[in-house]
């Protein structure tokens, strides 16, 4: 123990120890009472308030959780409805002449899935060969290909991306206002 | 039941130490009474943590460790102040050398600043090493050797001042 006294010396250390012995001595020490019941009593109530604040802290955090929770977008009551549409791009679906995404549909002839037809008629669309013959209107019905069909661009199949009078499933938000 | 034996063990060890305890306070605070109030913080803190402290053992490392930190917090928060009585209380009466220079050592002691203090108490009257000590003030070991040459070098300053007063008189 000595040994760790590098500081102050063993021998210095030595004398305070006996210094502090002979003030302990000295002193008088007053009749004084056991002071273990109060003690007893008031670590009892701090046990109780440290268990208090711990129990109020664990609520405080539950309530936040489930605050956040019910907080979130999309996690409420309206958490079916589909989102709405900024209402700029708010528009008859019939002359819109930019494609809306409409759900992804299987190809049927193996072909992939076909870039969305601004104008049928314009042959610089992108995605049409020059010199590609397009049936004059988008509403005819289409028949199965055939095993020799040409699986090109054009009109295609998909109904919802059709442009007038293909029926397109409405949306709730890109409905025309009243 | 188990309360109820907490609380047993708990008075057992505390009925045993508090007048150790409270002349450890002595040391640290020259005032039996703020002594008494010191060790009853202590007991208090203590039966808070006692199903920990059993745990972990070594109880009376745990309890100087409360009593120096608190008379130090204290001391902080400056709940130490000086209070005006209406009787002064009797000196001690002067008797011989060895009395006079104990008074002298003990006026010295109180002169140093608390954590001065704490680390003679716990390094030279507890016997504690430098690493306890250093664990129970919360500082480095290198921190608790300055402070113990520094508060050695005060000490003997002070010690030294007092002398040469007294006898100048």
């Amino acid at each position: 123990m000595s040994r760790d006294r590098d500081a102050g010396g063993a021998h210095e250390g030595a004398e305070l120890r006996h210094a502090f012995a002979e003030i302990l001595d000295s002193a008088q020490e007053p009749p004084l009472t056991s002071v273990v019941d109060t003690a007893v009593a008031g670590g009892r109530r701090m046990r109780r308030r440290r268990v208090a604040a711990s129990a109020a802290g664990v609520v405080a955090v539950a309530a936040l959780t489930v605050a956040a929770a019910v907080g979130l977008p999309g996690t409420g009551p309206d958490r079916d409805q589909q989102p709405l549409s900024p209402s700029g791009t708010s528009r008859p679906a019939a002359t819109s002449p930019v494609p809306e995404p409409s759900p992804p549909t299987p190809p049927t002839d193996g072909s992939h899935p076909q870039p969305l037809p601004t104008d049928p008629t314009d042959p610089t669309t992108p995605g049409t060969p020059p010199g590609a013959v397009h049936p004059p209107s988008v509403a005819t019905p289409r028949t199965p290909p055939g095993p020799h069909s040409d699986p090109g661009p054009g009109p295609g199949p998909d109904p919802g991306s059709g442009p007038e009078g293909v029926a397109t499933p409405e949306r709730p938000g890109t409905r025309p206002g009243p | 039941m188990r309360e109820a034996v907490r609380e047993r063990e708990f008075r057992e060890y505390a009925e045993a130490r508090q007048a150790h305890l409270r002349r450890n306070a002595y040391l640290l605070c020259g005032d039996w009474h703020l002594a008494q109030d010191l060790t009853q913080t202590t007991l208090m803190k203590l039966y808070a943590a006692w199903g920990r402290v059993r745990r972990d053992g070594n109880v009376d490392a745990y309890a100087r460790t409360i009593l120096t930190r608190t008379f130090i917090d204290q001391h902080r928060k400056g709940r130490w102040r000086e209070e005006a009585v209406e009787e002064v209380p009797e000196a001690p009466e002067a008797e011989a050398d060895a009395p006079e220079l104990r008074l002298v050592m003990r006026s010295a002691l109180m002169e140093l600043p608390p954590r001065y203090r704490a680390v003679l108490v716990l390094r030279f009257w507890e016997d504690w090493s430098v690493e306890q000590t250093a664990e129970a003030l919360r500082v480095t070991p290198g921190t608790v050797k300055s402070q113990s040459a520094r508060g050695l070098k005060r000490l003997r300053g002070l010690v030294e001042g007092l002398v040469g007063e007294g006898s100048g008189r």
